[in-house]
């Protein structure tokens, strides 16, 4: 904690703080101009309860695909197995960097109604991409992968490669390898990047909203509330589902922490 | 004794660094140390044998077979490191037992218990790596390299980590255990005390290459180089003429005296002699040293220097020749700087190159 | 071990979940409808009534500019079962030949300025004065994106107008140099908390708007308000270039209605044009947006038939 009288500790601690309080006020204020009955009446509508399930449960499901899909890929980057890997990494960070309407409006170019690929899921499959949970899913994805693929590389770079070479030259192939050794030791960071990654995944608006308004997820039936003019509605909904995310959040910080020490 | 190990030719780039045509045999049963300084490029020799660098030129055969381009996995070789390279996520025992998994034929149970009594390690099997000492982490190490048999042990300056005796004992401790094991090993190191204490066979090596290899005796009192020669600490070198040379006895002139050596040189021939300060006779009374030897001389002596029990003693004989003493000599002789004092050293300890 | 199989349930759950919420939604019929934000009061309303009628179906309703609604579906290949624009000119220009055929005119508006009990000199504002307050520097005053939303470009046209009814030569640049960037907004829905927060002293609206949110509003004289079709001539002095170059007359507003070619549900969709101008009528009067007194169709050679035997339209010759 701060240390009495030391000057440059009390600084830190008063631009921490303020930067803390930036992040609160703003929610105390939302929170604290809602009605208890408001909130009472939104959280008990059907649509509302479709909307939070659906964004906790596609955001989970975008999150399980970026870790499958992810891991893999950081591995080979962390252990330089690809050529060029620098900018291969670039590509995978390109997602933070495009707005967000763009990544839905490029989804949609790909994959719409127009696109080969499009025609064909709907040859195939007999749907449209475009306003499906799948489609939820892509957006949630795309934009998210990012902090799984790097939350893992860290965590593969953490370990030194002469354990993977002591493991190997004892018998074990890369899959071993990869499975006794660099995998456990790479849990942690892992995880801690799932959590990241559903947390973006579920907070996700701007690709979501051009590629599926409905089924609606949290974020778009806010804002559909707020466009259409019931701005205290959208305020309800939104106090409600922050606090469901940041419960979700703690509990999983949590469990993480249990099983880190554990 | 059959061939282990035999390295034909090797070349290996990685990065700024190379390994330049090395070639060298391990039999079984041996202890074969890589001698030389940092940045000699022992440790990428090491690895490029176990397996983790292309190999650019030459072979690498293992008990016969060819296995150059084979994957780390499939050759059979152990590695111990210095900073041990435990799994920090499995206990002492499931460390040990890593490679069981991919060895058949190996009797567990039994190896498992023999080599941890050896290794003094058997109250440790259900502990956590990061809780143990350097000494217990690098015998943990040691036991998991050796349990699964390989075909030889590459040890990478396993004890440099430790402090000294701690180094001590673990030398002792591994000697003991991979000649009961009757292990091959490959050693690699930059102390040449080590190097004397563990080595059958030496090789010297720098700047990428393998300078001289031979047995342990042969190498340490028989450098080839000046180089070798400083870097295995011989402490007199001196530069010389041959002037006589008959039945394999040489008269060589050093500035205005002469020294007698073996060998066979051309009269005329410009040589370096080296001479090692524990096979120099000092004496502070002319007629204490033998006269069956042959090279005696009277100097000053100019300076003494003490490492632990040895007093290394600088006697300036016309040429500067280094004796080595206990210091319980140099107390009950009175030896001290200007004292004039007699050397005397065999023929036979004199080499030149 | 055992985390790791709490882990593989606990996916699985997730998934089959995703997929029990995916059936059940999907047991009904999907209708999209892409409409106005100025129509998203009526609409709930009318949603509401139609899935209690058939309650196999489920209306999803996306609510837009009129003129993103257009573009998304000629530009972006968006497929939908209903469009509603706030200008019919819209889907008369964009979607005609290529996305629809027809297209049926419906109800009116008027432009109004709107306002609270707490905006700068609300009690002094009337219909012969608003132009002067608006150019007053302690006025925060807006509208929507022309470029996106009709009811943005009507304003634009009604400040136009207004240089001409009021007889003041530039006044239409007076006012545009006075209105401040960050108070254009994309739809005209956004306004409304902009003006009832008290952000905006006074904004564009559609008087349908106004009355359905409680604001106070100044009736612009028929003659600039966008009303009435006897002054289609008047309106039809006032022209705006929008960004991507097309030209936007004055013309009275009017909402137009149609089912693109490329519906995913056609008969439903039909129906629900059906019901929009039948059972639709009462509940438009009831949010202060009264229709046509007879819906006039465009396109009427290829009008489907089922919308044929609706109890009234008029021809009208295609353009």
């Amino acid at each position: 904690m701060v240390k009495k009288g030391n000057w440059f500790f009390l600084l830190f601690g008063f631009l921490g703080g303020v930067l803390l309080l930036f992040i609160i006020l703003p929610f105390v204020t939302l929170c604290s101009n809602q009605s208890l009955e408001n909130l009472v009446t939104v959280v008990q509508e059907e649509s509302v309860l479709l909307a939070f399930l659906n964004s906790f449960i596609l955001a989970a499901i975008a999150s399980f695909l970026a870790i499958l899909f992810g891991t893999p890929l950081a591995y080979l980057l962390s252990r330089r197995m690809v050529p060029i890997s620098g900018f291969w990494h670039a590509i995978v960070d390109l997602p933070l960097a495009v707005p967000h309407s763009i990544v839905g409006i490029a989804l949609l170019f790909f994959l719409g109604g127009n696109s080969i690929f499009g025609a064909l899921f709907n040859n195939i499959f007999r749907f449209g991409f475009v306003g499906t949970r799948i489609a939820i899913v892509a957006a949630m994805l795309f934009v998210s992968l990012p902090y799984a693929v790097n939350a893992a590389k860290e965590a593969f770079d953490r370990i030194s490669v002469r354990i993977e070479q002591v493991a190997a030259s004892l018998g074990a192939p890369p899959a071993s390898v990869f499975f006794r050794v660099s995998l456990p030791l790479a849990k942690g960071g892992i995880s801690s990047g799932a959590i990241l990654t559903w947390a973006r995944a579920v907070s996700e608006f701007g690709a979501v909203v051009v590629l599926a308004y409905h089924p609606m997820t949290a974020p778009v039936k806010i804002w559909d509330e707020f466009t259409t003019g019931t701005l205290e509605r959208a305020g309800a909904i939104a106090v409600i589902f922050l606090f469901l995310c940041l419960s979700v959040f703690i509990v999983l910080r949590l469990l993480l922490r249990k099983q880190k020490n554990g | 004794m059959a061939d282990i190990l035999c390295v034909e030719d090797l070349s290996v780039f990685v990065g700024s660094f190379r390994l330049k045509n090395i070639s060298f045999r391990v039999s079984e049963d041996e202890v074969f140390v890589i001698l030389g300084p940092s940045g000699a490029g022992k440790t990428l020799l090491l690895e490029t044998i176990a397996g983790f660098h292309k190999v650019t030129g030459g072979r690498i055969l293992i008990c016969g077979k060819d296995v150059t381009r084979a994957p780390p996995y499939r050759r059979g070789l152990s590695l111990i490191f210095q900073d041990y390279a435990l799994f920090p996520h499995l206990t002492v025992r499931e460390n040990i037992l890593f490679g069981t998994r991919y060895r058949s034929g190996v009797h567990i149970s039994e190896n498992l218990s023999h080599l941890t009594n050896l290794l003094e390690i058997q109250g440790l099997l259900d502990r956590m790596p990061a809780t143990l000492s350097g000494g217990e982490a690098q015998r943990v190490a040691l036991a998991r390299a050796l349990l699964c048999q390989p075909k030889v042990l590459l040890s990478d300056e396993p004890f440099t980590a430790l402090d000294a005796p701690m180094r001590q004992k673990l030398r002792a401790q591994f000697l003991q255990t991979i000649r009961g094991l009757k292990q091959a090993v490959l050693f690699v190191t930059h102390d040449r005390n080590e190097a004397y204490q563990l080595a059958t066979k030496v090789a010297v090596m720098d700047d990428g290459r393998i300078l001289q290899i031979g047995g342990k005796e042969e190498i340490f009192y028989k450098p080839q180089s000046t180089d070798i020669a400083e870097f295995l600490g011989v402490e007199t070198l001196l530069e010389g003429v041959v002037e006589e040379h008959k039945d394999g006895l040489l008269k060589i002139r050093v500035g205005d005296s002469i020294i007698s050596a073996l060998g066979e040189r051309r009269v005329g021939e410009k040589v370096t002699l080296c001479l090692r300060a524990d096979r120099v006779s000092l004496e502070m009374d002319e007629d204490a040293a033998r006269s069956t030897i042959r090279n005696r001389f009277n100097g000053v002596v100019r300076e003494i220097h003490t490492e632990g029990p040895v007093a290394y003693v600088i006697v300036d004989c016309g040429f500067k020749v280094t004796a080595a003493v206990t210091r319980l000599s140099v107390e009950e002789l009175g030896i001290k700087e200007n004292s004039t004092v007699f050397l005397s050293f065999k023929a036979t300890s004199i080499h030149t190159f | 071990m055992l985390r790791g199989i709490i882990t593989t349930i606990g996916i699985l759950v997730c998934l089959l979940l995703f997929f029990i919420a995916g059936c059940v939604d999907s047991a009904r019929e999907k209708l999209y409808v892409f409409h106005a934000g100025s129509l998203a009061q009526p609409l709930a309303e009318i949603e509401k009534l139609f899935e209690e009628k058939y309650p196999d179906i489920d209306v999803l309703r996306e609510v837009s500019g009129s003129y993103e609604a257009v573009k998304k579906i000629s530009e972006l290949g968006r497929y939908c079962d209903v469009i509603i624009s706030a200008d019919y000119s819209l889907i008369e220009q964009l979607l005609v030949p290529n996305f629809c055929d027809w297209q049926i005119k419906f109800a009116t508006n008027s432009m109004v300025l709107a306002y609270t009990k707490t905006s700068k000199y609300a009690d002094l504002i009337n219909a012969n004065n608003w132009f002067e307050i608006l150019q007053k520097d302690d006025v925060e005053w807006g509208h929507s994106n022309p470029n996106a939303d009709p009811c943005g470009y009507r304003a634009l046209l009604v400040m136009k107008l207004a240089e001409i009814h009021y007889k003041i030569p530039g006044l239409y640049d007076k006012l545009v140099s006075k209105r401040r960037i960050k108070n254009i907004r994309e739809k005209e829905t956004e306004l409304v908390p902009l003006l009832k927060s008290g952000e905006l002293d006074y904004t564009f609206l559609y008087r349908s708007m106004a009355l359905q949110y409680g604001f106070k509003f100044v009736d612009l004289p028929y003659e600039i308000d966008l009303s009435r079709a006897e002054y289609a001539d008047r309106y039809a002095m006032a022209e705006l270039k929008l960004k991507d170059g097309t030209v936007q007359k004055g013309i009275p507003i009017v909402y137009g209605v149609s089912v693109p070619n490329n519906a995913p549900n056609k008969r439903m969709a039909l129906e629900f044009v059906r019901f929009l101008l039948i059972e639709g009528a009462t509940v438009f009067e009831r949010f202060g947006q009264p229709f046509l007194k007879k819906p006039i169709v465009y396109g009427q050679g290829k009008l489907p038939d089922e919308m044929k035997s609706l109890p009234f339209y008029k021809e009208e010759r295609e353009k």
